[in-house]
């Protein structure tokens, strides 16, 4: 197995993502885009000591961005949203 | 909330507090709500960030907020519950951490009036200038006042005398040739002056009215024209007219123009002037004396706060009394910080001869009353040629009253002492003889 911080980049921690895990117990990470959702389950396992029930990701396009005359394009990044089993929990600095 | 009052000197006091944990909690509390409203955290919109996340990223602001918000609350408490009356602004010397359920602890100095224990203040001996008219003070100041009233009048003489008046038409010439700015008409020219080259004057003395003639004189080395500096020149002159000085005569109409009745009125007034200037100076320089000795025999630490004050007061007054001639003190090459260094010493002096009157008052039980207070305001109305009610007026604003009790209650003092000193009378001689050794 990959080492894990090759995996998990880091925690994603927006409103949104607050909303989700008082709601529905779930914590969102961006991920590397070559990791799946298997390996995505057993890295934060392993690294918060919990119990994953459900992975979902999805990738977001990078936006194209212009200096002058030149293009470039950001990088695509891949978003983890983790379901936790209850009484399991991540807590990132007290949130 | 507990206080604890500790005297580190005279003018210094320190005052430990010990605020409990709930109160502590609860402005914490308070202050984060009031954070969160304009708190900006990534991630999230303005005013929308979770307390947990809030309390990590604001904990600073938290503190100095709770710290200002316990501070205020207590120690204006503690200032009027103990009866302390602060000179200055307090200094935290120390302070604890705050944190949440936990009892906050700091500590503050701050300056208070001293209350000074006023020994050897009853005979006093001092030494008072004995008063001597001066012989001619109200001739002398009468013939300034003629001085000041000179006309010029048409002379009757033929001839210009020196300390004359005259009105000349020049030219100049030099080398035969006439220069720039070497001529005039209708000029006027006081002769004994020295306005004019020297020479110039002299030669016109003795010229008759009506008269030309030519003038020789030679322009001085340093002249301001270097054309001109040292070369002969010849001036023709043209006499026109010749005034003198006339004096006033001194009687009853030149009295009236001052104000007077009569010329022996206005030598009475003079004289009366005379005499109350010197007597308040006498007094003026007795009180002075007096109030050093005092603070000679009673030491006394100031507090700063007092000083600064102080300080500030004179400057104020400075400052009036400049504007009024229409100046400033940056004309006089002068800022607040130089002035502050200039007038320190005197300011102390001020502020411990006022906590020493202050003390004797004390001792002596001496109080201002109302009566008192009536009677110094009909003073002032009287002085100052102003009608009561606007004196009254003026007064009856708390802090102005308060200055005037006080001024009250020092000029009893005063009194008080004048009368317990033993007060010897010294020539005005003597006296100078002895400042100037102590100066030395």
């Amino acid at each position: 197995m990959k080492p894990l911080h090759q995996i998990i980049k880091k925690p994603l921690i927006t409103e949104k993502t607050n909303q989700l895990k008082e709601d529905n117990q779930v914590v969102a990470f961006e991920v590397a885009m070559n990791a799946n959702k298997v390996e995505i389950k057993q890295a934060v396992e392993k690294a918060f000591d919990v119990k994953v029930t459900n992975v979902n990701t999805n990738i977001v396009a990078g936006k194209v961005k212009r200096v002058g005359l030149n293009f470039g394009k950001r990088s695509n990044r891949k978003k983890a949203f983790v379901t936790l089993a209850e009484g399991s929990n991540i807590d990132f600095f007290g949130v | 909330m507990d206080v604890q009052i500790e005297n580190v000197s005279s003018i210094r006091k320190k005052l430990s507090f010990t605020i409990p944990a709930e109160t502590v909690d609860g402005e914490i509390g308070k202050a984060f709500n009031k954070i969160a409203k304009t708190a900006k955290v990534k991630g999230f919109r303005k005013g929308k960030v979770p307390r947990g996340l809030l309390e990590q990223h604001y904990a600073p602001e938290m503190r100095e907020q709770v710290v200002g918000q316990l501070i205020n609350n207590s120690y204006f408490k503690a200032l009027t519950d103990n009866e302390i009356s602060a000179v200055s602004n307090p200094q935290i010397v120390e302070s604890g951490d705050v944190e949440k359920g936990k009892a906050y602890t700091y500590a503050a100095e701050v300056e208070v009036k001293p209350e000074v224990e006023v020994k050897d203040y009853s005979g006093l001996k001092l030494e008072k200038e004995k008063f001597v008219a001066e012989e001619g003070v109200v001739d002398n100041k009468l013939e300034e006042m003629r001085a000041s009233r000179t006309e010029m009048v048409e002379s009757k003489r033929k001839t210009a005398r020196e300390g004359d008046l005259t009105t000349i038409d020049f030219e100049g010439f030099v080398d035969g040739v006439a220069f720039d700015g070497g001529k005039a008409e209708n000029h006027q020219l006081e002769l004994g002056s020295g306005s004019f080259i020297p020479g110039f004057e002299e030669q016109i003395v003795g010229m008759k009215r009506d008269q030309e003639k030519e003038i020789e004189v030679t322009f001085p080395e340093e002249y301001g024209s270097k054309e001109l500096a040292g070369k002969p020149a010849v001036f023709k002159v043209l006499l026109k007219e010749i005034k003198e000085k006339k004096l006033p005569k001194l009687d009853g109409s030149f009295a009236k123009e001052f104000g007077a009745k009569s010329l022996a009125d206005l030598k009475k007034q003079l004289e009366e002037s005379y005499l109350t200037s010197e007597q308040s100076r006498i007094d003026n320089d007795l009180r002075e004396r007096m109030m050093n000795q005092l603070i000679d025999k009673n030491p006394c630490e100031v507090p700063e706060g007092m000083v600064a004050s102080q300080l500030e007061y004179m400057l104020g007054n400075i400052r009036a009394r400049m504007q009024q001639q229409g100046m400033t003190m940056e004309m006089l090459g002068m800022n607040e910080e130089s002035f502050n260094a200039m007038y320190r010493e005197t300011a102390v002096k001020q502020v411990q001869g006022s906590l020493i009157l202050e003390g004797i008052a004390r001792q002596e039980g001496i109080e201002v009353g109302d009566s008192d207070f009536d009677e110094k305001l009909e003073k002032i109305a009287e002085m100052s040629q102003a009608p009561l009610d606007t004196v009254k007026n003026y007064y009856s604003n708390a802090e102005a009253k308060q200055g005037l009790m006080a001024q009250i209650a020092e000029e009893k003092v005063i009194e008080l002492l004048l009368d317990k000193a033993k007060v010897k009378e010294v020539s005005k001689a003597k006296l100078e003889e002895k400042e100037n050794k102590e100066k030395e």
